[in-house]
């Protein structure tokens, strides 16, 4: 009887390569994506103010663990054809953290918004109200509010101390998101969250082809 | 308030999700699961204290737990979960304004110590420094909600919840 190619444990040779890739990158890819996908239709860009980068939104090899870049980048060199998609949503994530420091730098360069937050905070705490910014600090005050204005923030939980200011004040701070730099950052956002639609399918079909050819499950039994 | 080990996990894990746009999944909630109070109920509950106090020694519970419903949830990819948790649960506590106190373990009154063990005896220790205060514990734990009554420390189980906010 001629021999198949099986392994000793009996899947095809390669198949435990494949799981890895399938189980510890494009899984996570694809759900990081997913979510990704949702906060850039809120136009939320998960920007923070402590370090002026977005934190959920970084290039597509962050995305996977630490412990499982070796498997995204065996998986590159066994799959190239989902090369070309990732280095293009790469681009489009330096394009959207390039318009969003663009945005930072309006907002905060020239202090224009500062004065406006304090003026809001003065008349808070003349009413009475305890300070909203719980343990930030503040002078940092206008920095967070700066923050929620470039994640284009809606309801705060309630369980933050930043709530019942934002919901008072939001409705006359939201529209200083107005001008060049935020047009250009809603641009980008809209590309971003095209590319990654697009990179979604193309991994999508990748695990499907790859499932297919290797006989294994789409996710860990 | 006084925040145990169970509800700070569970209004930190809900947090965790919400800010990756992640669907909720509030089974894997004990506060639902257990109590019936949803996550968006323990927010808004805490959202009306006047303070949230939080002990270190229940950040080793967190971490344990999480570890393990992160293990659950994700199977793999563990380490950058578990870091993404870390960085979400830092800024929750920054932005509630929580106030951290605290207890020196060897101060702690052994009595509770060898019963609940150090996270439970340094709440108690807390609550009991914040008398006059009067603040409560909030707990999933009706062994350590039980030993309170008896004690005469203000603590509330988490159902609890439900007569306050109705």
């Amino acid at each position: 009887m001629a021999k198949i190619n099986r392994s000793e444990r009996g899947g095809r040779n390669g198949s435990e390569r494949v799981k890895a890739w399938v189980y510890s990158v494009l899984n996570p890819l694809m759900e990081a994506l997913r979510a990704e996908s949702l906060a850039l239709s809120k136009k939320y860009i998960t920007w923070r103010y402590t370090s002026a980068e977005m934190e959920f939104i970084v290039p597509t090899r962050d995305l996977i663990s630490p412990t499982a870049r070796p498997n995204y980048d065996d998986l590159l060199r066994g799959y190239p054809e989902l090369k070309p998609p990732m280095l293009r949503r790469d681009e489009k994530v330096s394009a959207l953290l390039e318009s969003a420091l663009k945005c930072w730098e309006h907002l905060t360069r020239y202090k224009f918004l500062q004065p406006i937050v304090e003026n809001y905070l003065k008349q808070w705490s003349e009413e009475g109200n305890p300070y909203p910014g719980g343990a930030v600090p503040k002078d940092e005050f206008w920095l967070l509010i700066a923050e929620l204005l470039t994640n284009n923030a809606g309801d705060l939980p309630f369980h933050y101390t930043t709530k019942p200011f934002w919901s008072r004040f939001r409705q006359n701070i939201l529209p200083l998101r107005a001008g060049l730099p935020f047009s250009e950052l809603e641009k980008s956002i809209t590309e971003l969250k095209k590319t990654d639609e697009a990179l979604i399918e193309s991994l999508d079909q990748a695990r499907s082809n790859l499932c297919d050819e290797y006989d294994i499950p789409a996710a860990p039994l | 308030m006084i925040l145990d080990a169970g509800p700070l996990l569970d209004l930190l894990l809900y947090r965790y999700w919400s800010e990756q746009g992640r669907p909720i999944d509030d089974n894997r909630l004990v506060c639902r699961k257990q109590f019936n109070v949803g996550p968006e109920q323990l927010s808004r509950f805490l959202g009306t204290c006047r303070a949230i106090i939080f002990v270190p020694g229940v950040f080793v519970e967190v971490g344990r737990l999480a570890r393990d419903e992160i293990r659950r949830s994700t199977r793999r990819a563990q380490d950058r979960a578990l870091a993404l948790f870390w960085r979400v649960a830092i800024r929750e506590l920054r932005l509630m304004g929580a106030d951290e106190r605290w207890t020196k373990f060897l101060l702690l009154d052994s009595k509770f110590v060898e019963e609940l063990g150090p996270a439970d005896a340094a709440l108690i220790s807390c609550a009991q420094e914040a008398a006059e205060e009067r603040v409560p514990i909030l707990t999933h734990d009706e062994r350590l909600w039980g030993r309170c009554q008896r004690e005469r420390i203000p603590c509330m189980v988490t159902s609890d919840i439900l007569r306050s906010i109705t």
